[in-house]
């Protein structure tokens, strides 16, 4: 079995802000078997080259969302990524695109964390059930719950920033993650927030910065289709203008 | 404040402005979805300027050019030029990528559900074939009245 294990050329984008002036690669030869994740390969350089090697994990299963990073330039979990599937090539792995860089493979996600806040990601509910327990006037049908449940996946990994050349030209722009989860609320029925969050869906920075690129939907390790929510949440705010039109609130 | 010295120094990768669209194939296929407008609007003209060569030849006195009518001019030597013909074909071959990238997105920005009490979504073929099918019923119509006007 030993004699047979195949090894890959995996190249590290290194920054050390103490003393490193812009990021420099260092290229490793990792042994991998069949299920060797990317995780596993850093685990390995971190544990037999270079025990200063910085990277965030915690799961380990693609449930905590913290080990987003570029693989040959793809957003992807390194958990949920396999040098297998790169067989016969070699292996560059970046910080995820679209953020600053504080370490190694660290990146500051603070603007998705303050963005994902912003739009108030949880369930508002109207003046009639406010304080009622969950399990009182908060009963769900099964497709009320499909209604948002796709959307509600997130697990807030910022691969979908990563792959936005929207958000890459304008950081203002609130993005895939968190305009998803805007509308995942919306969607909700137990919800009665839409009007707090539509000044954020119709602003210029919301939904309609957005081009329908569509590349967040394809590298989305949850399937959770932001692409999809955003022009949905078009819709919604397309709507909100012409009732708006009709019937001015103010 | 705390006695530990930060040595935080944030990199910000440099933004490509220009060619960021190179660097990613899936960039550069949405950039020439986005492109094939340009040849849209090149169609466009091409029609525009055919009505209004049309418009020229009921305005009382005919004017010609190189000796015949603006329309028969038009449809002669304007669209039966060889550079014209072999634009058209671009036209047509990027409206063509167009409308099967699009097709291909559209199912996304819509979520219907397959009946009032099912949590079972329209597939996504459904909605495609029903585009295709929308496009295949304009182009019979268009090129109907086409041959019946002719």
């Amino acid at each position: 079995m030993e004699a047979t294990q195949k090894t890959m050329k995996v190249t590290v984008l290194r920054y050390r802000p103490e003393q490193d002036k812009e990021p420099w690669e260092q290229t490793f030869d990792v042994p991998y078997h069949k299920d060797t994740s990317v995780l596993e390969a850093l685990f390995y350089i971190k544990d037999n080259f270079e025990p200063s090697l910085s990277f965030r994990w915690s799961c380990r299963m693609a449930v905590c969302g913290s080990c987003g990073m570029m693989v040959n330039g793809v957003p992807h979990l390194a958990c949920k990524t396999f040098l297998r599937d790169y067989e016969g090539k070699d292996m560059k792995i970046e910080p995820l695109a679209n953020f600053p860089i504080e370490r190694d493979l660290v990146v500051d996600l603070s603007d998705l964390i303050e963005k994902i806040e912003r739009i108030k990601p949880y369930i508002i509910p109207d003046a009639k059930n406010a304080n009622m327990p969950l399990n009182k006037n908060f009963k769900q049908t099964p497709m009320q719950m499909e209604a948002y449940l796709q959307f509600a996946q997130c697990i807030n990994c910022g691969c979908c920033y990563a792959a936005c050349p929207q958000y890459k030209l304008n950081p203002k722009f609130i993005g895939p993650a968190a305009l998803t989860l805007l509308y995942r609320y919306n969607t909700d029925n137990r919800d009665a927030g839409a009007k707090l969050r539509a000044p954020f869906l119709n602003s210029e920075e919301g939904a309609w910065s957005c081009t329908f690129v569509g590349y967040c939907s394809e590298v989305c390790p949850k399937h959770v289709d932001p692409s999809s929510a955003i022009q949905l949440g078009k819709k919604m705010s397309a709507t909100d203008y012409v009732f708006n039109m009709i019937k001015p609130e103010h | 404040m705390s006695e530990v010295k930060s040595f935080r120094k944030p990199y910000n990768p440099p933004v490509k402005k220009m060619t960021w669209w190179l660097e990613n194939s899936f960039y550069t296929k949405y950039m020439i979805r986005e492109g094939t407008a340009v040849l849209a609007l090149f169609a466009v003209l091409e029609i525009v300027f055919g009505i209004f060569m049309l418009a020229l030849c009921d305005i009382g006195p005919i004017p010609t050019l190189s000796g015949i009518a603006p329309y028969a001019w038009y449809l002669q030597n304007f669209l039966g030029n060889p550079v014209i013909i072999a634009l058209n074909v671009v036209v047509l071959v990027s409206q063509l990528y167009h409308a099967i990238t699009w097709f291909a997105l559209m199912p996304s920005a819509v979520r219907v559900f397959m009946n009032k009490n099912s949590t079972e979504l329209l597939p996504r073929w459904i909605i495609t074939a029903g585009l295709y099918a929308a496009l295949a019923g304009a182009t019979v119509v268009i090129l109907g009245v086409a041959f019946l006007t002719v």
